[in-house]
């Protein structure tokens, strides 16, 4: 009778043991949940933004273009989500899904881990990384933040051997990543020598507008995107003909007069956003930058877990980084002329728009394409008609504006090309396309949050709705 | 060797003088200061000149606020008109936006020079009654020689854009707007 009462007891504690273990396990949809370590669910992801500022920053004085910018934060932002990825019951890793992302280390199985310094280490590594070329220029103040943050998880009583474990884990996780991102093109892309082809007989091909404009990255389409299967795969060509001097009656030339109307009766509303989105690579942290720091806003008011933080960052940053890739094919394989050619050739030869014309080609814009990808990102997993006010360019001077949706912002960013003078419509509402059809291929094929993946509806599925 | 590193001094040395060439155009000092110019043979003052004044007003954050005054003698004493200006002086460019208003709606002519390309644009379109060509034509200005002073450089930029909105813009037309 003793023993038996004695077997029930071991029995049900088995069970109850076992039950616990389960129901974490079962809980969440993450197979690599270490129970053992606080959850990334429970952290704040606001010190993310100290690092975000600091790169922002490095990406203007380094004058970083765009498409360069765009592919730094990518890689960042997967190495920040991976970093956490065992933290949270909820989200799914990446690996396996990315392109080429694989084999990335792990967290020792029952050991405690601190994400934060997980996340500092990795996004201290990665962008020393990616930035070495530019290096020394930077290096002191991401230093000086990698060691105040280290020294805030001390102080907040981290036992040592975590957080050299910790340490230990981001550093292994940043060299798999920097391993993973050298095989994406860049490099082989930085020795290749572009001639643009000759407008003789082809006046819609594109031309330098000015005399120290050389092609900003011709190859950036052939790079290997994240999750997109290929630059093709958004690809679009509804470019209008141009047939040269003379033609006044085309497609093309009633856009460029519209552009040309515009600019001299420019109200001032529409210089203002020609100005706001203008995101000069000299004085900004350019587009994919811009859409981040609008972002930061949302992490900092709602005071967003670690989890959801680096989760919307990832999506959106590789979202953009996709569209760049799909876009800049477009563009080099398109390769349509800017306005400022086309006004200056039948309309008025001294015209100079308000914006100064980028050294690539127009079609489709790069500036739509950003924000078309990162807005559908952020209407997916913010909400959509969320207002909210935008100071990203305060510390430029100028004041901040309000937008009342994610997508209303990206309207305006695209539309302010054509206020700026160096887009068409035909660049901007088809770049727009491009970067959403980035956007819902993301939403609806990339698996990051398996419970909520349902309830998130595309912008196709609104349209059809 | 030794020559080596004598090459990469000068080298070195060129590319510090080329960089300050650049930066000293639009210097701090110059953003707390008045400035004082004069466009001759005015289109706005019947072919006599037109007096002008940047006068400092504050510094919020990277915005630089003057006022502009416009004057028609020289002795500069009562202001013909005055205008709100907004400078901003960032890495690479230098804006000066001047606010001009006429009956509720603001419009704003703006200068941008690039430091780096040395090289400005003007882009205004005044108001339609307000305008003295139509469409509006502003021309590239291209700033002088590196071996002048910035001093110069940056008066003879201030300078241009003055003049430019002289040719363009019916300044009488914003008269007690301001």
């Amino acid at each position: 009778m003793r023993l038996k009462h004695l077997t029930l007891i071991l029995l049900s504690g088995i069970m109850i043991f076992s039950g616990g273990c389960g129901k974490n396990a079962s809980e969440g949809d993450n197979p690599l949940y270490n129970a053992v370590s606080k959850p990334s669910s429970d952290v704040s992801g606001k010190f993310l933004l100290e690092w975000w500022n600091e790169l922002f920053k490095f990406v203007s004085t380094e004058r970083l273009s765009p498409p360069d910018a765009a592919r730094m934060f990518a890689y960042v932002s997967v190495g920040v989500y991976e970093a956490q990825i065992c933290g949270t019951k909820d989200y799914l890793t990446l690996e396996g899904q990315v392109s080429e992302l694989s084999d990335l280390p792990r967290p020792e199985k029952g050991k405690e881990y601190d994400w934060t310094v997980c996340v500092s280490e990795t996004m201290y590594l990665v962008q020393d990384g990616m930035m070495a070329r530019y290096f020394p220029a930077g290096v002191g103040v991401f230093n000086k933040l990698h060691e105040k943050q280290l020294a805030e998880s001390k102080a907040a009583g981290l036992a040592d051997d975590v957080i050299e474990r910790s340490q230990q884990y981001g550093k292994d996780l940043a060299d798999a990543i920097i391993e993973w991102s050298e095989g994406d093109k860049y490099t082989e892309t930085r020795y290749l020598q572009y001639k643009a082809p000759s407008r003789e007989g082809h006046p819609e091909m594109w031309e330098p507008t000015d005399f120290n404009q050389t092609a900003l990255e011709p190859f950036w389409g052939t790079h290997r995107p994240f999750f997109v299967k290929d630059a093709n795969q958004c690809d679009i060509d509804k470019a209008p003909a141009y047939k040269g001097i003379g033609d006044t009656t085309g497609e093309l030339y009633k856009q460029a007069l519209k552009v040309y109307n515009v600019d001299k009766s420019l109200t001032e509303e529409q210089r203002t956003m020609a100005q706001y989105w203008a995101d000069d690579p000299s004085e900004t942290s350019t587009p994919p930058g811009h859409w981040m720091e609008m972002f930061g806003n949302f992490v900092k008011a709602e005071d967003m877990k670690l989890d959801r933080a680096s989760e919307i960052y990832a999506l959106m940053t590789m979202a953009m980084n996709d569209a760049c890739i799909t876009v800049w094919h477009t563009k080099y394989r398109v390769d349509l002329v800017r306005p400022k050619t086309v006004i200056q050739e039948n309309i008025d030869p001294s015209w100079e728009p308000y914006v100064e014309t980028p050294p690539f080609c127009g079609y489709t814009s790069g500036h739509s394409g950003f924000s078309g990808s990162a807005a559908t990102i952020l209407t997916a997993l913010i909400g959509d008609n969320k207002p909210f006010i935008d100071s990203a360019h305060v510390n430029i001077g100028l004041n901040p504006r309000a937008f009342k949706s994610f997508q209303a912002a990206a309207d305006e960013a695209a539309i302010s090309r054509m206020y700026g003078g160096i887009h068409f419509d035909c660049d901007i509402f088809d770049g727009l396309e491009q970067g959403r059809c980035v956007g819902n291929y993301y939403l609806e094929n990339l698996k990051t949050h398996p419970k909520r993946q349902g309830d998130m509806k595309t912008t196709e599925a609104k349209k059809e709705d | 060797m030794k020559k080596i590193l004598n090459i990469s001094l000068f080298v070195a040395f060129l590319s510090l003088i080329a960089v300050n060439g650049n930066s000293q155009v639009v210097m701090k000092d110059f953003l707390s200061a008045n400035h004082v110019g004069e466009v001759s043979k005015s289109f706005n003052n019947n072919g006599n000149s037109l007096f002008y004044k940047f006068e400092y007003v504050s510094t919020e954050g990277a915005r630089i606020n003057y006022k502009l005054h416009l004057y028609k003698d020289k002795a500069m004493s009562k202001p013909w008109m005055s205008f709100d200006v907004l400078m901003r002086n960032l890495n690479w460019t230098y804006y000066v936006d001047i606010t001009m208003k006429k009956d509720g709606a603001d419009k704003v002519a703006a200068m941008i020079f690039k430091k780096d390309l040395r090289w400005s644009r003007v882009k205004y379109s005044p108001h339609p009654d307000c305008m003295r060509m139509n469409p509006p034509f502003y021309e590239r200005y291209t700033i002088g020689a590196e071996s002048e002073s910035p001093e110069v450089l940056f008066y003879s930029l201030l300078n241009n854009f003055i003049m430019q909105l002289d040719k363009n813009v019916d300044f009488n037309c914003y008269a007690g707007n301001m």
